[in-house]
């Protein structure tokens, strides 16, 4: 970002937020207890270089409205966690009060661009919720979503019960989120076994007692449910090519005559019949039961989400997030609250910035979608709407061209 | 009444056991009195067993309800952390052991005096999902993660006899939390000969554990994760199963032998020789296989990454760092011409 630019940005971003503390939406975003809080700030006028000023604290949104308007930040931030002492300078000494519990979804860059990565976010900021509603009995209204302006979603959430929650406790969160450490055995019990259950011999497989195990079994029924009304050579398709995970004695792929005894287990009444009720015996069942469970790990796991956990022991940038509402100097979109995922689209309701027409100096040919159209930009001079002059400054791809 | 004390008095922290020690009215300064000789014997009684690591014997529930608080007073006259930890950890297994033994309807009475709540959902207890984490985090076994528990709306199902152990670790942070209280002199004076009794024992204990120096391997250059389990060890706190992994084997690699690394073991609080040798013993090789340091990316899954620095940056491994360390003073070494005959 050269100097032109980031005279550019720093007015628009001041415009915005001399407008905003007098809005009700930006004001609803403030975290509560807001004067316990850490804030943190990256000044526009240092970047490229991300210099962050931190152990800040306000008494009201008034004194942090003559901070952001006198220091022009690019990214706002907040401490999780509340504090006696918000603005001591060492860890120690601010007296750790208690902490929300923050959830940081981000989508992995890959193929499909950022717009494709966003949708991946959403997919599991919404199994987060269905997790969290579901497992841990939180309510629509103790969570508060946020588009994070960046590459996905933040969870807040604030309810009384998890304040006090310390850092390795947090983790256990985490890890039963991300199904981090689950062991096949832990959702599956299995015995050898032999005898009068419709196979000679093999194994015995049984539900286990955890919220884990029933999501598991739960998709392994549906699986095998699916496999048996698809014809026989789709679903022989289907067996061989389940997607084997990290566990090397998996690795081998099922040869098309496996796959075919595999179908004709599922095909006996019987047996499925069993394995509704929670139970699965056979030999050749025991292998793809194993081979559905690893899939569904990773097909229920969520994905993307990091370790935003406090610790309060440490000293750790995590420990900020950004602020409801402010903007990402990183791409000039707003970091939306949002109260209906699915109705949600990052690239037209976290656009702020206006429509007027706007000259840049790209360094390179791209497309950019926002506002449901796709922008075509040409490496050089380019004339496109304010939010993409922003958005493209921002990303650190194109330059001001007054 | 009797039916009530014969079941009360092995919960000092129910408030019906409160109730009965302050309406027999009698005060701090009576207990001190000669007359009462037996409730101090009984009370010094169970701290000596509780360094002993053996079960305090129970037959006198009215003299015993007493004893309770007098180990609470000479343990504060002592103040020593180690002391009280140990106290706490077999008092509470003592607890554990005698609700195994009871109905439902009494343990009802008793998760509410320990601010555990809970309710019974057929067979099984559940509890709310922050309580279990409070006290389940600490446990070793891989079966108390929260992955492998039944959670639903908010709450864990547990088993009778695993909700029992949540509610002794409940009762163990209450005693390490309360302890010491703040008692007057003039009362630790009066109590003197069973304290020092007491103190004999325990410095005994610990000359037994004395420190052990590392002397040919170079303890400087230990990465901050082990030696913050090694710290954590000498204060006397309980290290989690994985922990104690990880340090094993790093101080197996690093050349420790298994009798120097149970050595290290001594201090901590549930120390118990047969089954510290026994976990040394196979985490070096006694069934075939010895186990390496586990690498940076699992010390952080188990939450045993603390401290990281630079120095941790290109390393995968808390091994790589300790012989990064060693290589980088050998060659200040080399450098400034020692090891060299002059």
């Amino acid at each position: 970002m050269n100097e032109r630019s980031k005279r550019f940005v720093g007015k628009i971003f001041w415009n915005y937020y001399s407008n905003a503390f007098r809005e009700e939406e930006f004001l609803a975003g403030m975290p509560p207890k807001l004067e316990a809080r850490e804030w943190g700030f990256i000044p526009i006028y240092l970047l490229p270089k991300i210099v962050m000023r931190r152990h800040i604290s306000f008494q009201s949104p008034s004194e942090m409205k003559k901070f952001v308007l006198k220091n022009i930040p690019a990214h706002i931030y907040h401490s999780s966690a509340y504090y006696k002492y918000p603005g001591a300078d060492k860890m120690e000494k601010k007296g750790w009060e208690g902490a929300d519990l923050i959830f940081d979804i981000d989508g992995e860059i890959g193929r499909g661009g950022y717009s494709q990565m966003l949708l991946k976010a959403k997919e599991e900021a919404v199994k987060l919720k269905d997790f969290l509603m579901d497992d841990f009995g939180f309510v629509e209204r103790e969570m508060l979503t946020v588009f994070s302006g960046g590459r996905g979603y933040h969870v807040h959430v604030r309810d009384g019960a998890i304040l006090k929650l310390r850092g390795a406790e947090r983790r256990e969160i985490l890890d039963y989120l991300t199904a981090n450490s689950l062991d096949v055995k832990n959702v599956l019990r299995t015995t050898a076994v032999r005898g009068d259950y419709g196979a000679k011999s093999g194994y015995f497989y049984e539900e286990t007692n955890s919220g884990w195990g029933r999501r598991v079994w739960g998709y392994v029924i549906s699986f095998l449910k699916y496999i048996k009304d698809l014809d026989e050579e789709d679903a022989i398709e289907k067996i061989r090519g389940l997607r084997v995970g990290r566990k090397e004695k998996l690795v081998k792929n099922v040869s098309k005559e496996d796959a075919f005894k595999m179908l004709t287990s599922i095909k006996n009444e019987k047996i499925f019949d069993m394995a509704r009720n929670g139970k699965i015996i056979s030999k050749e069942l025991g292998n793809l039961v194993e081979r559905v469970v690893e899939s569904s790990v990773e097909d229920l796991s969520i994905k993307g989400l990091s370790p935003s956990v406090d610790e309060p022991v440490t000293s750790d940038i995590k420990r900020l997030i950004r602020l409801p509402g402010s903007i990402h100097g990183g791409s000039g979109l707003i970091a939306r609250m949002v109260d209906d995922l699915d109705d949600f689209d990052p690239l037209v309701d976290a656009v702020i910035f206006s429509e007027e027409e706007k000259k840049i100096i790209s360094d390179r040919n791209m497309e950019v979608e926002m506002m449901d159209n796709t922008y075509k930009i040409k490496k050089g001079e380019n004339k496109v709407p304010e939010f993409v002059v922003v958005f493209l400054i921002c990303r650190g791809v194109a330059e001001y061209g007054c | 009444m009797r039916v009530e004390l014969k079941k009360i008095y092995k919960y000092p922290f129910l408030e019906e056991t409160k109730d009965y020690i302050r309406d027999s009215d009698i005060s701090l300064e009576d207990i001190t009195e000669i007359g009462f000789s037996e409730i101090l014997e009984r009370g010094k009684r169970r701290i000596l067993d509780a360094l002993d690591g053996k079960e305090h014997v129970y037959d006198k529930p009215e003299r015993e309800i007493f004893s309770y608080s007098t180990a609470n007073i000479m343990l504060s006259c002592i103040k020593d952390d180690y002391l009280i930890k140990r106290y706490a950890l077999f008092e509470s297994k003592r607890v554990y052991k005698s609700m195994v033994k009871e109905d439902d309807k009494f343990i009802e009475r008793v998760d509410q005096s320990l601010g555990v709540r809970s309710e019974r959902d057929n067979k099984e207890y559940k509890i709310h999902f922050t309580d279990y984490l409070r006290y389940g985090t600490g446990m070793r076994d891989p079966r108390w993660k929260l992955i492998n528990k039944r959670v639903c709306k908010g709450y864990v199902y547990l088993s009778k006899e695993n909700f029992l152990r949540i509610l002794q670790e409940a009762y163990r942070r209450k005693i390490n939390d309360d302890l010491p209280l703040n008692v007057p002199d003039e009362i630790c004076k009066r109590m003197r000969g069973n304290i020092n009794e007491i103190k004999k024992k325990l410095n005994e204990k610990k000359a037994s554990f004395m420190r052990y120096e590392f002397s040919e391997i170079n303890k400087d250059h230990f990465p901050p994760c082990m030696k913050f389990l090694v710290s954590e060890i000498k204060r006397g706190s309980n290290i989690s199963h994985s922990g104690r992994f990880a340090l094993t084997s790093f101080l197996s690699s690093v050349g420790m032998s298994r009798d120097e690394i149970i050595k290290i073991y001594r201090s901590s609080p549930d120390f118990d020789e047969e089954k510290t040798r026994y976990q040394v013993e196979h985490i070096t090789g006694s069934s075939g296989t010895v186990y390496r340091c586990p690498s940076c990316a699992t010390m952080k899954t188990y939450g045993n990454c603390i401290g990281e620095d630079e120095d941790c940056r290109w390393v995968s491994n808390p091994m790589g760092r300790y012989y990064k360390g060693l290589k980088k003073q050998l060659s200040t070494n080399l450098h400034q011409g020692a090891g060299y005959p002059r």
